[in-house]
């Protein structure tokens, strides 16, 4: 049994990374995969979900900096900021609970996925073809 | 005002006024961007912490429309931001005991394999295949996650 929860969640992340190499939202379709297929409590899969961007992370940052595509004008202003909410949120968040963080997150998906899917069909209709 | 009889003279007067009034712009533009970006960092930071995802699709419209910055640039760019919030989030998780390491350690490998072979397959797949796929996949999943 242990050998098949390993080699699961091997899968479960190796479809969580596809889809984020190709483009979809990062890690956002790892948690669910996690939770929904696998039992994992919501907590600890979005614990993994972080831990896991660092690696690919550092290297895909090491290869933009390379070919100088990082823009560090004015970022700090970004990153500091959100680096000190960021703290903040996650200890409400770890109080919270893995059964409310569950249904928010679910909501929040079900925000993303109809904003995303509104915002192209106003592109659509303004400017009359797809991109 | 005295008049300044020499051309010359007026135009360099004219031009130094300009000038001053295009910096007096600019800091005002800086100082609104600046603003923003600190304020779009709260929410990235907030939603980051609270899902554990999603930071990176804030992040990249934030860097365009606020810092103007080209959309390849801009993917680059929100890396790092990402990365100082993924391991301080990752850090309070950690601290909380939320990490269970028979969970990480299998599922950041197959992120990682997963991840190098999405990025090779990206180029190979309609754009507006993914879109839809993404869309469906993130409803479906939410709703399942909400109910």
């Amino acid at each position: 049994m242990e050998k098949m929860k390993i080699i699961f969640l091997i899968l479960a992340g190796f479809a969580g990374g596809l889809l984020a190499g190709l483009g979809m939202g990062g890690g956002t379709l790892t948690i669910p995969i996690l939770v929904l297929f696998l039992g994992v409590s919501q907590l600890t899969a979005q614990a993994v979900n972080l831990l896991s961007f660092v690696p690919t992370g550092g290297v895909a940052l090491l290869s933009h900096a390379k070919n100088g595509m990082i823009e560090t004008k004015d970022v700090l202003f970004l990153i500091l900021p959100a680096v000190a909410c960021c703290v903040c949120v996650s200890l409400f968040a770890v109080n919270a609970g893995s059964e409310v963080l569950r249904r928010v997150y679910g909501g929040f998906l079900c925000l993303v996925g109809i904003g995303s899917l509104t915002t192209k069909i106003i592109q659509i209709r303004k400017i009359g073809y797809l991109h | 005002m005295a008049e300044i009889s020499i051309p010359a003279a007026r135009i360099s007067v004219a031009k130094r006024y300009e000038t001053r009034k295009f910096q007096e712009d600019d800091k005002k533009k800086r100082l609104a961007k600046l603003a923003l970006y600190a304020l779009a960092g709260l929410v990235i930071g907030a939603v980051n912490g609270l899902f554990g995802a999603g930071g990176g699709m804030l992040a990249v419209p934030a860097l365009i429309f606020i810092g103007g910055i080209a959309e390849r640039r801009a993917h680059a760019t929100a890396i790092l931001v990402m990365l100082p919030l993924c391991v301080c989030s990752g850090a309070v998780y950690i601290a909380s005991n939320a990490v269970d390491i028979a969970v990480l350690a299998p599922t950041v490998i197959g992120v990682v394999a997963g991840g190098i072979l999405g990025a090779k397959l990206l180029k190979y797949l309609p754009e507006n295949l993914l879109f839809l796929a993404f869309n469906f996949l993130i409803i479906f999943a939410g709703l399942k996650m909400l109910f």
